[in-house]
């Protein structure tokens, strides 16, 4: 009996042993299950909305249009602003090159965009599954903001690698550079396109902040000034003028005064080009994916160990803040240079000084001045770190002002007044338009007219590099104590940013064309 | 299946052999060479199950036939074996032999006797263990080894250390070698938090082809199995009970200092004052301002700082009925870290338990569950050590209200005081694995095994900011919550047949097997913001009442592997021994027709001490020589990398939360195992029974098809991974232990372990000349200071070198710094001498791996007193100190400085290569030479103190033992301890110190009694 026990039992055993699962090759098979893939998408309008929502979040990236190292090649080192102090000196001091500040990120985040937007084109462009009306938005929209990626690269760079359909990685990564005419030439062409998809207005609330026609058609105005194409500038700014639902405010001062406004707060109507920030910090939760805070803005809130000028009146100014629930908290890293915050250098009776510039607070004198048209010192909707001021690029005064400068370079100043004075209107009490010029007394009355009207706005130093006078204007600015090196160390090549040293490390062949690297080698 | 069919025959074959034989009784006594009896020597019939052991008197009886050969093994002496003849009575005398060549040694999938190791395995013993009060076992592996290098990487309670075998061997795969516990192949990521210390009977560490081929894919950077212990210790029929317990107490040491706020407001309000001035080569200005107010200094460090403490019991009971063996353990482990608010609590259950169903089938299985709380270090010692300033208080004026503004950036800040007190940061793991095995013998010789485990490990963290935490209350955002479930399973199924005979002068064994492991891991988790009180906490996210910031989350991934193996050993004469092992690995991660490898090896060994010719040599006892080559692979890559992906990306238009995706990395193509073709060479000798013994291994390891995330241009993306260049690690090991003295009284021996690695990168594909890994600790020093270079050990450290401070305006002027440059500001060799610092200037400046690192330990018993004396050390390594960065070379008023500040170049003291105040401000500063320091040391790591009380009343067994950790550090670097590592175990950026958790040194009093 044991025996027959003890035969079973090992049986059994032996039996167990050998049921081995069996292997089939089914085991080893990978099975994504927690992603998307571009393999199986865009195949109803809720993927192509997503896609297009992702190259949204891209433009308010950390490298994107959202602090430091965008603005250094939009305002860094002109005659507008510096820092109160000695910060960021490779862009106030032209002391930047190859592999020290030379847009490396900002670089990156600009293709990631144009990927991301050539997939989405390519996929969505006549792809049946997509209703029409979601098919033309969302192929303008990608459009747009891939025009949008090569204005920057093209400005700040000049020729740089382009593609318009994703390439394989091994492509992308041996472009040499197209010449700049050929890229804007495209986008031009696209940004028509653009135009004739979108819409003129969105409706409901959650699609407010995406591009509209009207966005599409300044920023293609913008592409023909550039390119010195006055009579496709001025058409273009005349059908935003004339045609779009944009307005301009009646209050100079209306155009930013971000005080008490909220992340719901409607876009103002002068704004044709503007990013949505929401101002989530992600405060806390390390590496929030939520985190849209506009640093940038914090650019122009004053620090308030550097304030008062009088160290007596300290107190006085917390009371003062305290009492208007306001604070100090920003970086005091673009203060107005001392000739622009000179009031004697605007001209007399220009009501915007006073919505621009201040060196007060409820009377109280301050170290430096400040730009009080983009700050906000409220603490009740917006703090440091959890700013969502919207980020404006293109409004419609400087609409009004490009038609204007292209309309007297195509026929001289006759035509021009009308554009410029609008813009002068509200600037003056009573009126002072422009009249009785010559066409250059009018084209450098034009330059003055964008200092006034647009500065602290990035317009700045992208113009004076269009109208080749960036190296004697520095030249001939007053520059704070800590800048004075600007002078000397601006150089002809620092029209155009290198291009940045990883990228070349990486892909050789980008100094094919170019073995200067736009004259920093 | 092919391989079924060749079992079912094998097996088949076996069962038809049917020996019978007349059996006898025999018997005997079992002394040493002084005569005296030997207890518990095992007594085994060779070739069959038959084993009984001898009493306590030394006497033994066992069933044998004629001719039978009976075996006697004794840990601590050499086997001998005796054939039966007419007589029933055998008598023997063992040889004691030190080295212990006849203990067993675990070689994966199976064992073998010291003696007849082919491979290179270094083994710890547990006794080796006993009264060592250590956390985890990466702390005791440190410097016990050879050419094991266990870096830790922080002081926290529960970190990871960084453990090394034989040199780094990949980059984008795993550094990290195998965990194998109690044959569960547990894998690279294993917490070794989950073993208790006392539960572990034998550690082995196999390093060369030979052995790890066995583990084909996943063998490469090196397996460590880890035993637990069984009843077998115990006598048949007895119970031990063992408790011991111990309670030490932590403090802070090895920090540096940094200068006090006096001087560092002298320093900033001169850096500040600097302007390029009139003639453009630095000036101060007059009338600026210094913006800060000095106050009382707050000392954050000695805030937030505390003596850590630890207590540990354990409490374990084992059995041996003859049938059945078992050990039962519990653990409880207690840690206040030495910051305020860090912590581990563990408790762990232990039970092995093995089971002799009859002669031929044996059962068993191995459990382990281990729960842990661990409260994770709430603030960020960096800052808190170099960024937060003393000028700032820890509470507003009300007495109440943390700070929330650093007063120096204005920017709002966490308050540490605040972090550790309020935030709420901990995590529960509950790791459970369970193992079973059932082994049959359906003939003398072939054993069959199979297993089926699980090991499961769910993580469940909970974090909660209040609303009263900085900045949450200036910012009005309400309190946070989040909470993530991890679970992560593994499932592992093999099944082995081993044969093993001998014939004549000849020995073979054979083992063949199948296995299978699957691999999950999934996660949930959400997180609620705007909390109006904080009530419910992480308990309801619910109430977290804005919806904006709502977030949840979840994922899944899964791994699985099959493999076959083989191994086949044999020896003839016991001189000449031969081992062939091959093993083809399916792996999932791969794609379709690249999902299997191969893997062989071959090693051989003779032990020329059992030649004929040198029997008359006397004083050497053993002299063995050894050979192996094979090739491992690796295959540590995330699963799915050949998948396009998109990433989550939300974002808000106006207010509005929407659903948003972009482009993932690249996905991977035609991606490969990395291969490395590993050679070993070896010698063991020993003198006078081994009382010295010596083992020297030299090896040589080339890695091809490295994987690398490759950094590509920013126009295609930011990094692939790909199959890319080769790598070579060659180095040699050196073990050495002597019994110096051994009186009755008083024993002394040493162990002394040395390794030395040597790494190069001999080529990285095409392309580039370097990779550079970026994420470095300061991105302002510029990408390229820490790379894989070709011709270069990897990493390596890179950087421009510091000259020291310019002195006249010429030097300038002649470096056509003009402009960017001030006098008494820092100047650097500019290498292509165009002026521009980049980069491209860099030169190499060393690399993080040590010339030479080892252990010695002494062991020194008097009487009932024992001392263990263990020292570990590390020669030639360089570390890459991100500190200096910006208290060096003074980035900016927000960083603290060097108490050296004082002596730095001034108008007044010219000479100084301390750069002038404010002259690196904002600007650009390259990795430089100051940077990369010397980073040896010797550490005196352990001493331990134990007296085993004499015959003591009630316990069988009472012993107490003081021991004291990190007591003593000799080193040149200055920066607090180097034993660091900024990225943790798995990168491979080595060797970056940028103010870790600090370390401690501990002192423990501890109690160990046996019933």
């Amino acid at each position: 009996m044991k025996n027959t026990k003890t035969n079973l039992l090992n049986s059994l055993i032996v039996i167990s042993l050998l049921l081995v699962p069996l292997a089939c090759e089914e085991y080893l098979e990978e099975d994504l299950r927690d992603a998307l893939s571009p393999a199986t998408f865009y195949n109803n309008d809720n993927e192509a909305e997503i896609a297009v929502n992702g190259t949204y979040a891209l433009l308010t990236h950390n490298d994107a249009y959202k602090n430091r190292g965008w603005s250094m090649w939009m305002q860094m080192g002109t005659d507008e602003s510096s820092a109160s102090r000695n910060v960021f000196p490779e862009g106030h001091n032209y002391t930047y090159g190859e592999g020290v500040r030379d847009g490396e990120a900002l670089w990156n985040v600009l293709y990631e965009i144009i990927r991301n937007t050539s997939s989405a084109i390519t996929n969505m462009d006549g792809n049946a599954n997509l209703s029409q009306t979601i098919q033309d938005q969302s192929v303008g929209q990608m459009l747009m903001i891939r025009a949008m990626a090569y204005y920057e690269l093209t400005r700040i760079w000049g020729d740089v690698p382009y593609f318009r359909e994703l390439l394989a990685p091994a492509e992308l990564a041996e472009l040499t550079r197209t010449p700049i005419n050929t890229i804007r030439t495209d986008m031009k062409a696209d940004l028509e396109r653009a135009y004739s998809l979108l819409p003129s207005t969105y409706s409901g609330s959650e699609n407010q902040g995406r591009f509209t026609k009207w966005a599409a058609m300044s920023l293609k105005a913008k592409y023909h000034l550039f390119d010195n194409e006055w009579a496709e500038t001025l058409a273009a700014c005349l059908d935003v003028i004339n045609n779009s639902p944009h307005t301009l405010m009646a209050n100079f001062e209306d155009v930013y005064n971000w005080r008490g406004t909220t992340p719901a707060s409607p876009a103002k109507a002068e704004h044709i080009l503007w990013i949505d920030f929401a101002g989530i910090s992600g405060n806390g939760v390390v590496g929030s994916p939520l985190a849209r805070s506009n640093q940038m803005y914090e650019e122009f809130n004053p620090r308030l160990r550097d304030e008062p000028k009088n160290k007596g009146e300290k107190n006085a100014l917390k009371a003062a803040l305290a009492a208007n629930g306001d604070a100090l908290t920003g970086y005091g890293a673009r203060v107005p240079l001392p000739d622009l915050a000179n009031q004697a250098n605007w001209q007399a009776g220009d009501l915007r000084y006073d919505a621009t510039i201040t060196q007060f607070y409820e009377g109280i004198e301050l170290k430096f001045p400040y730009f009080n048209k983009l700050w906000n010192l409220n603490q009740s909707s917006t703090i440091r770190g959890d700013r969502h001021e919207n980020f404006v690029m293109i409004r419609l005064a400087d609409i009004y002002l490009m038609a204007a400068e292209a309309q007297n370079e195509i026929s001289g100043p006759d035509n021009a007044y009308q554009y410029v004075n609008k813009i002068r209107e509200r600037a003056f009490e009573p009126d002072q338009p422009l009249s009785g010029m010559t066409q250059e007394s009018f084209r450098l009355a034009i330059r003055d007219e964008r200092k006034f009207e647009l500065c602290g706005e990035n317009h700045r130093k992208q113009d004076l590099i269009r109208w080749g006078i960036l190296i004697e204007t520095v030249q001939n600015t007053t520059h704070r104590k800590h800048n004075t090196v600007a002078k000397t160390n601006i150089k002809p090549h620092h029209v155009k940013a290198p291009i940045p040293l990883a990228e070349i490390l990486r892909n050789p062949k980008l100094l094919e064309t170019d073995p200067t690297n736009n004259g920093y080698r | 299946m092919n391989y079924i069919k060749y079992m079912l025959s094998l097996i088949a074959l076996f069962l038809s052999f049917n020996a019978l034989a007349q059996q006898k009784t025999v018997s005997g006594q079992i002394t040493d060479s002084d005569a005296t009896p030997l207890p518990g020597v095992n007594v085994v019939v060779q070739g069959t199950n038959q084993g009984v052991a001898s009493d306590f008197d030394g006497n033994y009886q066992i069933q044998a036939n004629v001719g039978d050969v009976i075996v006697f093994s004794f840990i601590g002496f050499e086997t001998q074996e005796s054939v039966v003849g007419e007589s029933d009575t055998v008598n023997v005398s063992l040889v004691a032999d030190y080295a212990n060549l006849d203990e067993v040694v675990i070689t994966g999938y199976g064992t073998t006797r010291k003696k007849e190791l082919v491979s290179s395995i270094s083994q710890i013993a547990g006794d080796e263990l006993t009264n060592q009060p250590a956390v985890s076992v990466d702390n005791i592996l440190q410097g016990r080894a050879a050419g094991v290098l266990v870096t830790s990487n922080s002081g926290e309670p529960g970190a990871p250390a960084t453990i090394n075998i034989r040199g780094t061997s990949s980059i984008g795969g795993n550094n990290k070698p195998l965990f194998v516990v109690d044959d569960f192949i547990m894998g690279t990521d294993f917490d070794l938090s989950n073993i208790n210390v006392n539960d572990i009977r034998s550690i082995e560490v196999l390093k060369d082809a030979s052995s790890l081929a066995i583990y084909g894919t996943r063998g490469a950077a090196g397996v460590i199995l880890i035993q637990t212990k069984n009843g077998l210790s115990t006598s048949e029929g007895d119970v031990n009970v063992s408790i011991n317990h111990y309670t030490s107490s932590q403090s802070i040491v090895d920090m540096p200092e940094m200068a006090d706020q006096a001087l560092w407001a002298e320093f900033w309000s001169e850096g500040m004052s600097l302007i390029p001035g009139a003639d453009g080569y630095g000036d101060n200005d007059p009338t600026y301002q210094f913006p800060y107010d000095l106050g009382t200094p707050t000392d954050w460090r000695g805030l937030i700082s505390r003596d850590g403490q630890i207590n540990n019991s354990d409490i374990n009971i084992s059995g041996n009925s003859g049938k059945t063996n078992y050990f039962v353990s519990i653990n409880r482990f207690e840690q206040e870290g030495v910051i305020k608010g860090s912590g581990l609590l563990r408790n762990s259950i232990r039970a092995n338990v093995d089971v002799k169903v009859n002669d031929k089938v044996r059962t068993g299985i191995k459990f382990n569950l281990v729960d842990r709380k661990q409260e994770d270090n709430k603030v960020n010692w960096t800052s808190v050590y170099f960024t937060v300033p003393a000028i700032r208080k820890v509470f507003e004026d009300d007495g109440t209200t943390y700070t929330s503004v650093n007063p120096i950036s204005g920017s709002l800040e966490r308050n540490p005081v605040a972090d550790v007190t309020e935030r709420i940061d901990h995590r529960f793991v509950t790791n459970m694995t369970a193992n079973a095995y059932v082994e049959y013998d359906p003939i003398p010789g072939l054993t069959l095994r199979s297993t089926i485990g699980a090991n499961i490990n769910y993580i469940k963290e909970n974090q909660y900011l209040p609303t009263y935490l900085p900045p949450r209350l200036q910012q009005g955002s309400g309190g946070l919550a989040v909470v993530n479930s991890r679970d992560a399973r593994s499932i592992l199924n093999e099944n082995t047949a081993t044969y093993s005979t001998e014939f004549g002068d000849h020995s073979i064994k054979v083992l063949g097997g199948f296995t299978m492991q699957k691999n999950t891991s999934t996660l949930i988790g959400a997180t609620g913001e705007g909390f109006p009180n904080d009530v419910v906490s992480f308990n309801n996210l619910g109430l977290g009442s804005d919806p904006l910031k709502h977030q949840v989350r979840s994922n899944y991934s899964q791994r699985t592997f099959i493999s076959l193996l083989g191994r086949v050993n044999y020896g003839y004469k016991d001189k000449y021994l031969l081992t062939l092992v091959a093993r083809r690995d399916g792996s999932s991660v791969f794609e379709e027709g690249r999902k299997y490898a191969f893997f062989p090896s071959a090693g051989a060994a003779w032990r020329i001490s059992e030649e004929d010719f040198m029997q008359s040599l006397d004083m050497i006892s053993n002299l063995k020589l050894r050979a192996s080559y094979g090739i491992v692979g690796e295959q540590g890559v995330n699963p799915y990398n050949s998948y396009a992906k998109y990433k989550d990306l939300p974002v808000f238009l106006n207010d509005n939360l929407n659903n948003a995706v972009v482009l993932d990395v690249l996905p991977s193509k035609d991606l490969d195992w990395e291969k490395t073709y590993q050679t070993d060479i070896g010698l063991e000798i020993g003198f006078f029974n081994n009382r010295y013994s010596l083992e020297f291994d030299y090896y040589n390891k080339q890695t091809k098809d490295l994987l690398l995330a490759k950094p590509l241009p920013g126009t295609a993306g930011s990094t692939r991974l790909e199959n890319v260049g080769e790598v070579e690690n060659k180095g040699f090991e050196i073990s050495i232990s002597s019994l110096n003295i051994d009186k009755a009284d008083f024993t002394w021996s040493t162990a002394l372990s040395i390794a030395s690695n040597k790494n190069k990168v001999l080529s990285i594909g095409d392309g580039e000349d370097y990779i550079s890994l970026t994420d470095t600790t300061h991105p302002q020093a510029g990408d390229g200071s820490i790379r894989i270079n070709e011709g270069l050990p990897m990493p390596s450290f890179w950087g421009m070198n510091y000259l020291g401070t310019y002195k006249n305006r010429a030097d300038i002027d002649s470096d056509g710094r003009f402009g960017q440059s001030y006098l008494g500001g820092p100047r650097f060799e500019d290498q292509d001498g165009n002026s521009v610092w980049n980069e491209l200037d860099f030169v190499y400046l060393g690399s993080p791996e040590p010339d030479l690192f080892g252990g010695l330990r002494n062991t020194l018993t008097y009487k009932n007193l024992t001392l263990d004396v263990f020292f570990h050390g590390s020669l030639g390594n360089e570390i890459y100190n991100g500190s200096v960065h910006e208290h060096f070379f003074a980035r900016g008023p927000e960083f603290a400085v060097m108490t050296n500040a004082g002596d730095r170049w001034t108008t007044s003291n010219q000479n100084s290569d301390i750069p002038r105040a404010g002259t690196s401000q904002g600007l650009y500063n390259p990795a430089n030479s100051y940077m990369i320091q010397d980073g040896s040391f010797i550490r005196l790591k352990n001493v331990t103190l134990t007296y085993d009380f004499v015959e003591p009343p009630v316990f069988d067994k009472a012993s107490i033992y003081l021991s004291g950790s990190n007591l003593l550090l000799i080193s040149d670097y200055e920066w607090g301890d180097p034993e660091v590592s900024n990225y943790g175990n798995s990168s491979i950026n080595q060797g970056v110190s940028d103010a870790p958790y600090p370390y401690a040194t501990t002192v423990a009093l501890g109690i160990n009694l046996t019933l």
